[in-house]
């Protein structure tokens, strides 16, 4: 039987890889931790979220109003008014030295302007060195202003003798999927990409590379194995490792950091494992290509670490990025698994809603297969 | 101990001709003191613009429309169509194709003829916890203005003549970073991304070449000191990482990123920095036997060293345990030193603080990794 034979031999290729890939115990060590640590690592570290900042405020007002505002804005969870200076240097001052990242300052004509039924201008100076804080800074300040505003408008419409709501629309403002806007929730489902995309390739493109370094590969070579055989036998044992390897450290992070899990765990395992083989095929891609194993290990590096942290979507939102670059992104697998990943566990899709995406992810798997063992059937790595 | 610096320039010289025939550690260098700070200041960016809307108009008069189109006008959301229901909202966001959706009630012109209040319901979708706060903020302030202008005419039109209403209004002044471009900040945080790879992998990988191939022992018994090797080995990733800075000061001319402070203090703490991250290299150079080892070992260390020193979160944000952490790595007082010389315009006695950190740690680092590798060596 034709067919037989060939399972065969896909059979000895996949023990020989897999006792290979069990005898490295460093690439084990790296595979099952790495990805644990970059749990800890992001979901701990990357917080934007501030927290009863440090506030000076020079008053130049004193008047009742000014002294009520300023209490609005101590009163918030952002900021705490700590520091209340006598004059504009000191302002610059605690600025310069990073004690404060706000200050505020209120202009003399201040309740006069307000009583006068005029728009009041506050000056704020953001340290901006630390952009993220900054817009975090900038937006708060602006929903504090509105807010306050609106009260002040309330009276004023009051005073005037009129009826009528001065808050004529309300937005009701509800978050979907994440009630409590935990950034855990966003990051973590974020590193579960940039785990598999950062890692896989590097922990497979030393597969064939290593044969090429040892010469090995001749006799793959004089072997009657096809070159469709010999890839399918390699890749198997990574793909089923590190499928379940990474199921592992999904349902971990869930459990650990007290994620939702909305979804079904059969659709995680689907999303999963057709991330995993693609990434595989990177490696090996990237195994096809490089003359030595330290030049393998860069290239993954290059070719999917970056990429992995910049464009899966993980830490940042992609949206805004020009068109080229997110052409650019599309040429590695991470961008639509991020989205699932969300989506089965946040909001409970199925996977029907992403059919798209896991059809993308198989012909992903298939052109890159192709790919590699043209590389390897073209004898010339 | 007498140094040769006729032997170690020429050991230096040996270095380079091997760098520079490894093309591909030449493009891993190329990438990520170029390529990558490009990347990242076109993509690595937190604030959100253009977030996908979902409208449900159930009222469809001139005022709803007024509204949706104020949410247009912005930059921060981009109508990408309009649902017939409900259903379709919760599809869209369930697929990711919308991230937001603002649902007008079909009372809602008639309650504001009558000056009552009409309740708009805004959905942020928030499995990305950033961009939906980004979001909902962007909206609370359209709706506001809303609010204001509607109020304004109302109040002329019964019987109170006012050009302006009472508010506070904010002038928000950036101090250091005047345009508030996050441009900036992502370009001067990825040198010092560049410079950790380049200054634990070059380091790592000439060690450890050696090793692989044998040819320490060819060194070592040539007239060739031990630390005059060491120092070979040092000195050379250094120069060819400050040959790299100067590339990536192309991409800072490209990017209009103001440097306030001067060019020679950064470079400076740039060579501080580098010498640091070279020590740890030189360490995992020697704990390492193959290559793959030490680039797998080098990006243990190359992750809480640029995730805790300041890059992607402010320091002070961080729990105090992480905080201890990234006090220890020298990304962190680089971090606030060239934050310091390229917004603020500090000098180098305004860092003396971070200047000593950086000695310290690297002069500590430094001697471990020399003393580990010349220990090895002398075996």
């Amino acid at each position: 039987m034709k067919w037989q034979e060939g399972y065969n031999r896909v059979l000895v290729i996949f023990k020989a890889e897999l006792l290979h890939l069990l005898r490295d115990p460093i690439s084990l060590c790296i595979a099952l931790f790495m990805p644990m640590f970059l749990l800890f690592l992001i979901g701990y570290s990357v917080n934007l979220e501030l927290k009863e900042s440090a506030v000076a405020v020079y008053d130049m007002n004193k008047s009742q109003q000014s002294v009520e505002y300023i209490k609005t804005i101590d009163n918030t969870t952002y900021f705490n008014v700590r520091y209340r200076t006598r004059n504009y240097d000191e302002l610059l001052d605690l600025l310069n030295s990073g004690v404060i990242k706000l200050a505020i300052v209120i202009p003399p004509k201040f309740s006069e302007q307000l009583a006068r039924g005029e728009s009041a201008e506050i000056q704020t100076l953001v340290d901006a060195s630390y952009i993220n804080s900054a817009l975090f800074i900038r937006s708060y300040m602006e929903s504090i202003n509105n807010a306050y505003s609106a009260n002040i408008v309330k009276d004023f419409v009051r005073a005037a003798g009129h009826t009528f709501s001065s808050q004529p629309v309300r937005l009701n403002t509800r978050s979907w999927y994440n009630q409590a806007l935990r950034e855990f929730t966003f990051k973590i489902t974020g590193v579960f990409c940039v785990v598999i995309l950062g890692f896989v390739p590097v922990l497979t493109a030393l597969a064939i590379v290593r044969e090429k370094e040892s010469g090995s590969i001749q006799q793959v070579f004089a072997s009657p194995i096809t070159p469709y055989e010999y890839i399918a036998g390699k890749m198997a044992p990574y793909i089923i490792f590190l499928t379940l390897d990474y199921l592992f450290i999904i349902v971990f992070g869930v459990w650990f950091f007290d994620l939702p899990f909305r979804g079904s765990i059969f659709a995680i395992f689907i999303f999963t494992l057709l991330m995993v083989s693609s990434c595989v095929g990177i490696g090996f891609f990237i195994s096809t290509i490089a003359i030595n194993q330290l030049s393998a290990g860069m290239l993954a590096i290059v070719f999917t670490l970056m990429p992995a942290l910049i464009y899966a979507d993980a830490v940042t939102p992609l949206d805004n990025s020009p068109e080229f670059f997110k052409w650019y992104a599309y040429l590695f697998p991470g961008r639509s698994y991020t989205d699932i990943c969300r989506a089965i566990l946040l909001k409970g899709a199925d996977m029907m809603d992403y059919l798209k995406d896991g059809l993308t992810l198989i012909a992903y798997f298939i052109v890159i297969f192709s790919i590699c063992a043209w590389r390897i059937r073209g004898k010339n790595i | 101990m007498s140094i040769n610096f006729n032997r170690v320039a020429g050991l230096i010289k040996k270095e380079f001709i091997q760098f520079f025939r490894d093309k591909v550690v030449v493009g891993l260098i190329f990438y990520h003191f170029v390529v990558c700070i490009v990347l990242c200041a076109y993509s690595f960016l937190f604030l959100s613009e253009n977030i996908k809307l979902v409208v449900y108009d159930m009222c469809r008069t001139e005022q709803s429309r007024e509204l949706i189109d104020r949410f247009q006008h912005t930059e921060a959301f981009a109508l990408y169509g309009h649902a017939a229901n409900m259903g379709e909202i919760r599809h869209l966001l369930n697929s990711g194709r919308a991230r937001a959706a603002l649902i007008i009630p079909a009372e809602f012109s008639r309650e504001l003829a009558g000056g009552r209040q009409a309740d708009v319901q805004f959905i942020a979708d928030a499995s990305d916890a950033n961009q939906a706060g980004q979001s909902a903020g962007y909206a609370s302030k359209i709706v506001a203005a809303f609010n204001r202008d509607v109020t304004l005419v109302r109040l002329n039109r019964e019987g109170t003549p006012v050009a302006s209403l009472p508010g506070v209004s904010d002038a928000v002044r950036p101090i250091y970073n005047q345009g508030l471009s996050e441009v900036n900040f992502v370009v001067i945080s990825h040198i010092l991304v560049a410079g950790v790879i380049g200054g634990l992998m070059l380091a790592s990988t000439a060690i450890v070449r050696e090793k692989e191939r044998g040819t320490i022992d060819q060194l070592l018994v040539t007239p060739t000191r031990s630390i005059e090797l060491l120092l070979a080995k040092m000195l050379a990733p250094l120069m060819i990482c400050l040959i790299a800075t100067v590339f990536s000061f192309l991409i800072v001319a490209w990017f209009h990123v103001e440097l306030k402070g001067s060019i020679f203090v950064f470079f400076i703490f740039m060579a501080l920095f580098l010498t640091s991250m070279i020590g740890i290299g030189a360490l995992i150079g020697c704990l390492c036997n193959n290559s793959l080892q030490a680039i797998l070992l080098s990006f243990v260390v190359w992750f809480p060293a640029v995730f805790l020193c300041g890059v992607a979160t402010p320091v002070e944000n961080m729990l105090p345990f992480m905080r201890a952490i990234a006090a220890v790595f020298p990304t962190t007082p680089f971090m606030v030193a060239t934050n310091a010389i390229f917004a603020k315009g500090q000098g180098f006695f305004a860092l003396w603080r971070e200047a000593l950190r950086l000695i310290l740690t690297g002069g500590i680092l430094l001697s471990l990794g020399a003393w580990v590798t010349w220990r090895q060596w002398k075996q």
